[in-house]
């Protein structure tokens, strides 16, 4: 294999470190011992409920974050230590886009002003004239030169969000941090975004890391999803390795958790599995915020809601020994001691104990 | 037909208010200015000039708003004092705004000990009453004009930085500010960029508050007898003067009262304007 563009290795951050010191202090580990990588041109999906630490994942290699351990490589280069030019130099490698798109514009800047902003910073030349240039952007992302004098608010959700794409290409970046781009938007509009997404992957190769909770938008854009379930990477696999055969007990409930994707294995099954899924990843998600469900780093953290421990008979080693990523069938690679060992039916039947 | 004419009513109301702000508060303003620029030159008398006949003289041809209990035109000192008061109030906000805001951007954008340690400061000013702060001040270097002009603004600062730096904290962690990160925008870019033309609605109108009780503290201190020293007037000055003899002749305190208040009145009256106009959100909320 070639050397990826990005790699992640080990890198974990937690919340409020630095403070740690003092008594009292509550940290929050969001990301924890994350090892991932991204080939050039392809397309990774980060998906996981809130508070999963996908996110913060996508921000530390966008480097508004420092990770508190671990090393992010871009062309097997670390680049924690980058400042001065060569961090202007990496802000033209790895760009971001965001997913609330009214605030990711300051309102009281025009259109014009706001894509300014990087042929400024950068000095980038614009042979045909700066207006030229920005023109030319707008309607490489499906809007028109005319609109450069609004501003951000004159725009709808969906234009906004290719405002955004807009002023992340200008620096002609070789990877997008995408966090979130159309879960913020109207139905009718995200297909139009993530359609625009690959056209723009196609033309320009190139590589993506899509931050999701919205599995289908994944499945339409991505080729590997990474699945990561509080600030761990539970399993990560091709597309559709993923979605067909997830082998992590926690991908199969988030899998079985969306309609119309579940039903791919058995329509029974994602319809007794949905209303299991659905409280369960509200519940965590609570619990991961407040804090209440200790992370103590010995065994897996999924242990405690793993509908495979318990048909296992609830093994000790599950709860000893932190299950570490291996390589499973098909590409997959997975972070449990168990899965993948069994035939998958009887963990069906155990779900629907629980529900029952 | 009576919708039409509420939805007219409704939409034309406040409209009018503003206009009704603007015109006396700019009105007020613009006369008091006029008075403090011209009225020492049509007056026709020095302001320091005694004339022992005409002691405590009422209001009359010769002084359109009587003498002191030395004779002096009263329209001319309160004209000459009114300069003086306005500029101590001009040369205070100045200085409070020239420490203040650089350092709330500082705190603000930085956090950290930075923050920490300058807030602790801030909070050791807000333990102890303006006044008396400039009161210390003014014991610390003895009364006079440029006293005056430093005890305020020095007393003033801190109260101004904490509000800029709420502010900072406020549009700092906004999305749009990660967004200039990420693009390759260092600190002072974004702060000059993306939170100063943020701020500066809230900085215009705080400014303007500011100067309202600019006037009012110089007044205080001047009553006081710690703010500019006689014979020089100023109109806190002239209030203290005015007490001496507020039974025997009364309209003194009056006529040296009332242009404070016409004065502090106009600029509450123009910083809530400004605020109507500049900063819809925070008038609203």
């Amino acid at each position: 294999m070639t050397e990826p563009l990005l790699s992640i290795e080990r890198v974990s951050h937690e919340f409020g470190a630095r403070r740690a010191l003092l008594p009292g202090r509550r940290t929050h580990l969001a990301v924890d011992d994350v090892s991932l990588s991204v080939a050039a041109g392809e397309s990774l999906a980060l998906v996981g409920e809130s508070g999963s630490g996908k996110t913060t994942l996508g921000r530390v290699v966008a480097k508004l974050l420092t990770p508190t351990g671990g090393t992010v490589r871009v062309d097997g280069r670390d680049v924690g230590g980058l400042s001065g030019r060569e961090l202007l130099a990496y802000r033209r490698t790895v760009q971001m886009i965001f997913q609330n798109t009214q605030h990711a514009f300051n309102p009281r800047r025009k259109i014009r002003d706001i894509l300014a902003d990087p042929y400024e910073i950068h000095g980038l030349p614009a042979p045909g004239g700066r207006d030229a240039a920005l023109g030319e952007l707008l309607e490489r992302v499906g809007l028109h030169a005319s609109m450069l004098d609004r501003y951000p608010h004159q725009f709808s959700g969906g234009q906004r969000q290719r405002i955004g794409i807009a002023r992340a290409l200008s620096l002609g970046p070789r990877l997008i941090v995408a966090d979130e781009p159309v879960s913020a938007l109207d139905v009718s509009v995200q297909a139009q975004v993530l359609n625009l997404f690959a056209r723009l992957r196609r033309e320009l190769g190139l590589s993506l890391l899509f931050i999701s909770h919205d599995l289908r938008a994944v499945y339409f854009l991505c080729e590997r999803i990474a699945v990561l379930y509080q600030g761990r990477l539970v399993e990560v696999a091709p597309r559709e390795r993923l979605l067909e055969h997830p082998l992590h007990p926690y991908s199969r409930r988030l899998i079985a958790a969306v309609p119309g994707l579940g039903e791919r294995d058995s329509a029974e099954v994602s319809a007794a599995d949905a209303p299991a899924a659905a409280p369960d990843a509200g519940e965590s998600t609570a619990a991961a915020v407040a804090g209440a469900e200790p992370v103590t780093g010995v065994g897996c953290h999924y242990a405690s809601r793993c509908p495979l421990h318990l048909q296992l008979g609830r093994p000790e080693r599950c709860l000893t020994e932190r299950p570490a990523l291996r390589a499973a069938a098909g590409g997959s690679a997975v972070a449990c001691h168990f899965a993948g060992d069994e035939p998958p039916a009887p963990v069906r039947s155990v779900v629907s104990e629980e529900v029952g | 037909m009576s919708a039409v004419a509420v939805a007219a009513a409704t939409t034309a109301g406040p409209r009018v208010k503003r206009g009704w702000k603007i015109w006396v508060g700019g009105a007020l303003l613009g006369i008091l200015a006029l008075f403090m620029l011209v009225g020492p030159l049509i007056s026709g008398y020095d302001p320091n000039a005694t004339d022992l006949e005409a002691r405590f003289a009422g209001p009359s041809a010769q002084h359109w708003l009587g003498t002191d209990d030395l004779g002096r035109d009263l329209f001319t000192r309160m004209a000459v004092g009114g300069r003086m008061t306005m500029l101590i109030a001009l040369g205070a906000v100045a200085l409070a705004s020239a420490i203040a805001i650089p350092l709330g951007l500082l705190t603000g954008y930085l956090g950290g000990w930075v923050d920490l340690a300058v807030m602790r400061v801030v909070d050791l000013f807000f333990a102890i009453p303006t006044l008396l702060v400039a009161i210390g001040i003014v014991g610390l270097f003895g009364p006079s004009f440029s006293t005056t002009l430093l005890a305020l603004g020095l007393a003033f600062w801190p109260f101004y930085a904490r509000l800029v730096r709420s502010a900072v904290v406020g549009v700092r962690d906004l999305a749009y500010t990660d967004a200039a990160r990420v693009i390759g925008a260092g600190p002072w870019r974004i702060i000059r960029k993306e939170i100063v033309p943020a701020l500066l609605p809230l900085l215009i109108v705080q400014t303007t508050v500011l100067l309202g009780f600019a006037v009012l503290d110089e007044a205080g201190l001047g009553f006081l007898g710690l703010g500019v020293q006689p014979p020089d007037p100023s109109w806190g000055a002239l209030l203290a003067q005015s007490r001496g003899f507020v039974l025997s002749h009364p309209w003194i305190g009056v006529i040296a009262g009332v242009p404070i208040l016409l004065v502090v009145l106009g600029i509450n009256i123009m910083a809530d304007v400004l605020r109507d106009r500049l900063d819809p959100q925070g008038a609203s909320t």
